[in-house]
């Protein structure tokens, strides 16, 4: 399998009571510090170019905006001062596109970024999340419908020798016909993160797509059941096998000597990610029409008023959100996830919340030295297929 | 007080739920972005006197979303054309809040059917650095403290969860309100130069403590709207009709009958 390291690129810790409301949206900027950011960018960036020396077939960075969760409102600036210090892959996941009202602007630098490296981007579509339909204005009740044509827009605008005109029902223009196309033919891969979706594994697997689809971030339970829909998905609706290939799995990590040590180094870093910085209103990370109604009556019905409290690192290990221990521990689970499921790429985050370069430092290497060639070693033949529900 | 009838019209391809009762001049009451949860004492009391008609809007309670419901606009040309179906004239439109902005919407547009327009706690324009709070980012409790003034009437709402039935009729009522008031936020930028050209007799009556829609919107509308009159109800919030029922049906009786 292929292994990418992910960074979310986290402004570095406020003051506690700084994110009792919101760390989205509302959290003042008065707060940013142009020295600590100045410092703090080049610190991840250094943190991605060494992942790139140690062996990882990439990298990876993310958007989101007017958060200190993540200072990385343009994953495009990312990759571009990425573009000629690495060899290895560059994974935009995602871009979200259907936030902008001239989503061909994304499709240029993308492309622009796929031509500089000579085709070692990867694109990846997002809808953003739903406190970034504040942030722009965008109406969420639109949003999945923004996203599929902000999709078909920028597809045919890499694909379709331009000029022509795009008629869409949020997007309309006279002139496409971006400059540059991209390097890759037809044009980059496209990965779809998600946080667990039947809608979505459905428009990704179809087999005018085939695109790879990244459980993110959540339970490995949510990563069983979602990797396996997709293989059924395609079988079932669309009459061919899924490949390996079109799967993939994220999930942060934290190696140290061992178990203990690793949990004991981890814990204040990944609960602050999860307890801190992911808070906001129920109502703002899921506004109206961004999900369905289903799921909305939860929120409207819910009185917890805050997202993002009261995790800590023995519960999200023993879920599988994230995986921490030593080598050992974490290249077994990894490995083990692998034999079940049989993605063709894992995505991790060494980096995450407050852990310090030191840490950070530390865990690339041990990651790189000892659970990374493992994982590199393993393709289909481990993968031991899909179980059916009377096994 | 009579019940009012309640009937399925089809307008403009869309099925809606209209409750009406009693006899006198057409009454059209525009509820706001939260619905309307039945026939509360203030419809009553205009029915005393009145033929009042209150429909649940497309994309609300008991009617359909019709496919072309995109914004405010689509409803403003949706009730014009729900008076033609109804064949009313001489009509007393009431639009509170979102309904308040639908009426204004309809009153730039034709008031051929119209005798008045009474506009309370409404939405439709921005007074600047006076934007409503951020009614979707707020739990529920929030809501309800931020639209009630009336102590007694937010410890009730508070204390009554919703049905399972009334958590989807909410659920999707607060959908087609983002919908229709996401962004802008609860107004059209190219309705303000519009109000100076409604010839019907406005009333502007406003609530002195809501906190969604700030006291100063009712001057800045009569500043707009040629001869509008403003009646301010004392102590009272954004839902002022249901807070100050009887108060606020007596403004709207003495502005009619003028």
């Amino acid at each position: 399998m292929q292994v990418l390291n992910f960074h979310l690129f986290p402004y570095p810790p406020l003051p506690d009571e700084v994110y009792a409301k919101s760390a989205w949206v509302t959290l003042s900027n008065a707060h940013y510090d142009e020295k600590v950011g100045h410092a703090t960018y080049n610190l991840y960036l250094d943190q991605l170019e060494l992942c790139d020396q140690l062996g990882f077939d990439g990298v990876a960075v993310n958007e989101h905006h007017q958060t200190p969760y993540c200072i990385m409102p343009s994953p495009i600036v990312t990759a571009a001062a990425l573009a000629r210090r690495t060899k290895g892959k560059i994974a935009i996941l995602g871009s979200a596109f259907c936030l902008r009202d001239h989503p061909l602007t994304l499709a240029e630098e993308h492309a622009m970024i796929d031509n500089i490296t000579g085709g070692r981007l990867i694109t990846g579509f997002v809808r953003g999340i739903g406190a970034e339909y504040s942030n722009f204005g965008v109406n969420p009740t639109y949003s999945q419908e923004r996203h599929l044509e902000a999709h078909d827009l920028v597809v045919q605008a890499w694909t379709r020798p331009g000029p022509f005109p795009f008629e869409g029902k949020h997007y309309h223009f006279e002139y496409v016909n971006v400059w540059p196309r991209p390097y890759q033919k037809p044009h980059p891969p496209i990965w779809i993160p998600s946080q667990g979706s039947s809608e979505t594994i459905v428009w990704a697997a179809h087999p005018d797509r085939k695109y790879l689809y990244m459980q993110n971030f959540n339970p490995y339970s949510a990563a069983v059941k979602y990797l396996n829909e997709y293989r059924q998905v395609a079988k079932e609706q669309y009459g061919y096998e899924a490949q390996s290939s079109q799967l993939g799995w994220a999930a942060p990590c934290y190696v140290a000597e061992t178990d203990e040590q690793a949990m004991n180094e981890a814990r204040e870093a990944i609960e602050f990610l999860f307890n801190k910085t992911l808070k906001m209103p129920v109502g703002m990370f899921f506004p109206p029409g961004y999900t369905s109604i289903e799921s909305m009556k939860r929120v409207v019905a819910g009185k917890q008023s805050i997202m993002g409290a009261g995790r800590n690192v023995e519960n999200l290990n023993k879920q599988g959100v994230i995986i921490v221990g030593s080598p050992e521990t974490v290249r077994r689970r990894i490995l083990e996830a692998h034999r079940e499921l049989g993605f063709s790429t894992f995505m991790t985050l060494l980096q995450f919340g407050s852990l310090s370069a030191d840490k950070t430092d530390k865990n690339i290497r041990l990651f790189a030295k000892e659970v990374l060639p493992a994982l590199q070693d393993v393709d289909d033949r481990n993968y031991e297929g899909m179980r059916t529900a009377a096994e | 007080m009579a019940d009012p009838k309640e009937a399925f019209v089809t307008v403009c391809e869309c099925r809606t739920l209209v409750r009406r009762a009693g006899t006198g001049q057409p009454v059209l009451f525009l509820h706001g972005a939260g619905g309307l949860p039945g026939w509360q004492p203030f419809l009553a009391r205009l029915s005393e006197r009145y033929d009042v008609l209150a429909p649940d809007h497309p994309g609300y309670g008991q009617s359909d979303s019709p496919r072309w419901l995109e914004e405010v606009a689509d409803l403003g040309q949706f009730y014009l054309e729900f008076l033609k179906a109804f064949d009313l004239t001489g009509v007393h439109l009431i639009g509170h809040s979102l309904g308040g902005w639908i009426a204004l919407e309809m009153a730039t547009r034709s008031t051929a059917r119209i005798g008045s327009l009474t506009a309370m706690s409404s939405a439709g324009i921005r007074v600047k650095n006076l934007g409503p709070p951020d009614i979707f980012a707020m739990d529920p409790d929030e809501l309800v403290r931020t639209l009630y003034h009336d102590r007694v009437l937010t410890e009730q709402q508070l204390n009554t969860p919703p049905t399972p039935e009334q958590l989807a009729t909410i659920t999707r009522n607060r959908t087609t309100s983002a919908r229709l008031g996401w962004n802008p936020r609860f107004f059209n930028p190219k309705l303000r130069k519009w109000l100076r050209k409604i010839d019907v007799p406005t009333h502007i009556i406003w609530g002195d403590q809501d906190k969604i829609f700030a006291p100063a919107y009712a001057t800045e509308l009569q500043n707009e709207i040629p001869g509008a009159q403003v009646t301010i109800i004392p102590d009272t919030g954004h839902m002022l009709h249901v807070e100050k029922a009887d108060a606020v049906a007596d403004a709207v009786v003495a502005f009619a009958s003028r």
